[in-house]
């Protein structure tokens, strides 16, 4: 990976190099999974050494997740979370509890019964599949879990929390005219409750990414084949750290052959053709913010990032080429502009030469001498 | 589902068996060869009065009575579960959670009898704000997603409309998921059959 992809707060997140972070969000939309994003993330854990605590409330993980050594599951798919929509509310407080407390246990467990190559007091990795079918029980339960399994977890070290979050669920739809209700306000509650959020768009975004999210008011295909690649696409991570700056980045990522995470940075003045490859791009400027405690305020957050020093290249985006190569320049500062010289050479005055033709009569008399004026 | 010679169990929420049972004939398919359970979902009365050929196998009725359909279902043989109009659901007043909780269930009744084949199929519609977010929830929970819709230029006597195969959000948990390429197609209805071909590939245009 190059030095500038190395310097990327997302791949230090990813790799657990200098940056902690408790808990991360990860939310996609229909439009771009983050599936992908998510095993890779659990797969590189697995490979430096961590222990996994599967959570898995909809769905299993990818066989090798599952099957590895450094994975303890928690399969909650078919008798607990996933209850008939009449179920008591009691009911449903009770199994919050539950889950709570075997997910404690697993994070403090021995290594009993299975071979793990790891050490019982290695780090550790909660991961929920999906937070949707939590939420839609019960959303207040869904935050006590996860900030009840956030103190059990040691900050110091590099464990921490990761969960999938869809946010166009849990936003308010914007076409429709209806007030907004309380599902909107899950997906801040969820992002305010986060070390980390990562948001995941498709690679097509780009062509129209503007901090603060700038449309060209082009209706979306609900289904578009430029958006189908759930291998690869842009992520945007906003990063509360311990010091209480914010940092937020831009950063395009793929899934690598061996199902790894790549994270490249992104020149939001280079247009970006979603099918190429991302490996093209030059530095980000990422912005820090500074904020007092631990809440951040919003019109601070809202505030575009200085302009690159760079000024722009007007012909950066054309399909031909406009630039010179250096033997061009040599030549063309070696062609001789053939009245320079002409030019330059007497500044004194200026005179007509003119020559008679045959047929001219020259008086030299002035034609208006008969004029009584 | 006919030609792997897998059983199919088909709930619909729009219409009744006589229309599929029709629709089958003219395609020539023959009932009494395959094995067709037929679930009632858009009429919660008791059809058992029908001729056979054209009665349900089961009625679905309220909500509270779903789990003894489940049940139901789960006790059948391993088969391809095909749904039709889920967003139906939401046209009778129940909301998206209760909506995608059948049809979670559903699948977790194919994925429990791990049998190659079966598989759950589920159809809608995406025509407003109501239906959306159901059709992205399904989209989450799903391998394949098949969009038909009208040609964007307008309507043609050669071509019924087009087909957007992508992958679902649960596709990169498939061996397969490096090889398969997103395609469209366009597609014309005939009497018998459905004609897929690429666009521009039509037998009429060459």
């Amino acid at each position: 990976m190059s030095n500038s992809s190395a310097a990327l707060s997302i791949r230090r997140i990813a790799t657990y190099q200098q940056y902690s972070a408790s808990l991360v969000v990860l939310s996609d939309t229909a439009r771009q999974p983050a599936l992908p994003l998510q095993e890779a993330l659990v797969r590189e854990s697995i490979k430096r050494g961590l222990r996994i605590v599967a959570v898995c409330t909809e769905r299993l993980f990818s066989t090798d997740i599952m099957c590895s050594p450094n994975t303890v599951a928690i399969d909650w798919r078919t008798s607990t979370i996933l209850l008939p929509p009449a179920a008591a509310r009691t009911t449903v407080v009770d199994r919050f509890k539950d889950l709570a407390q075997e997910v404690g246990r697993c994070i403090d467990a021995k290594s009993e019964g299975r071979a793990m190559e790891v050490k019982r007091d290695s780090d550790v990795l909660v991961v929920f599949d999906s937070l949707e079918l939590m939420l839609q029980v019960s959303v207040s339960d869904t935050l006590a879990l996860l900030r009840d399994i956030r103190h059990k977890l040691d900050l110091a070290s590099k464990s921490r929390i990761l969960a999938r979050f869809p946010r166009d669920v849990f936003t308010r739809n914007t076409k429709a005219s209806v007030p907004a209700d309380s599902s909107c306000y899950i997906a801040s509650n969820l992002c305010e409750l986060a070390d980390a959020t990562i948001d995941v768009h498709p690679l097509s975004s780009l062509d129209t990414w503007m901090p603060g999210w700038y449309s060209n008011d082009q209706p979306q295909p609900f289904l578009s084949l430029r958006d189908c690649d759930s291998r690869r696409g842009v992520l945007r991570l906003e990063h509360k750290r311990q010091s209480g700056k914010v940092c937020f980045e831009v950063a395009t990522f793929e899934i690598s052959d061996q199902l790894l995470p790549e994270f490249s940075p992104v020149n939001s003045n280079t247009n970006v053709n979603s099918n190429a490859s991302t490996s093209n791009i030059g530095p980000l400027a990422g912005s820090e913010i500074r904020t007092t405690g631990t809440t951040t305020d919003p019109a601070l957050a809202a505030r575009p990032p200085q302009p690159s020093a760079q000024a722009t290249d007007p012909a950066a985006n054309l399909s031909f080429n406009l630039n010179l190569t250096d033997k061009q320049r040599r030549d063309k500062a070696g062609v001789a502009l053939p009245y320079l010289e002409a030019r330059v050479a007497d500044v004194s005055g200026g005179e007509i030469i003119y020559q008679l033709d045959d047929e001219d009569d020259w008086d030299e008399d002035d034609p208006d001498d008969d004029l009584e004026i | 589902a006919f030609d792997n010679k897998l059983p199919v169990t088909l709930i619909s929420f729009t219409q009744t068996y006589s229309h599929y049972v029709h629709i089958l004939r003219k395609m020539g398919v023959n009932l009494a060869n395959h094995q067709i359970q037929f679930v009632n979902a858009l009429l919660p009365l008791d059809l058992s009065s029908l001729p056979a050929a054209t009665r349900p196998h089961f009625t679905l009725g309220p909500k509270e009575q779903w789990p003894e359909f489940l049940k139901w279902l789960e006790s059948q043989p391993p088969s391809v579960i095909i749904i039709d109009g889920l967003c139906s659901l939401l046209d009778q007043g129940h909301d998206l959670s209760t909506a995608l909780w059948f049809f979670t269930a559903c699948q977790r009744i194919v994925e429990s009898h791990e049998v190659s084949g079966a598989r759950l199929v589920a159809n809608m519609f995406v025509d407003d704000d109501n239906t959306e977010p159901l059709a992205h929830a399904v989209i989450r929970r799903s391998h394949y997603v098949l969009s038909f819709e009208a040609l964007a230029s307008g309507a043609s006597s050669d071509v019924s409309g087009q087909l957007t195969a992508v992958a679902g959000h649960l596709h990169c948990q498939l061996p397969a998921s490096k090889t398969f390429k997103p395609t469209v197609l366009h597609y014309k209805v005939s009497d018998t059959t459905v004609l897929f071909f690429s666009p521009g590939q039509s037998r009429i245009v060459l």
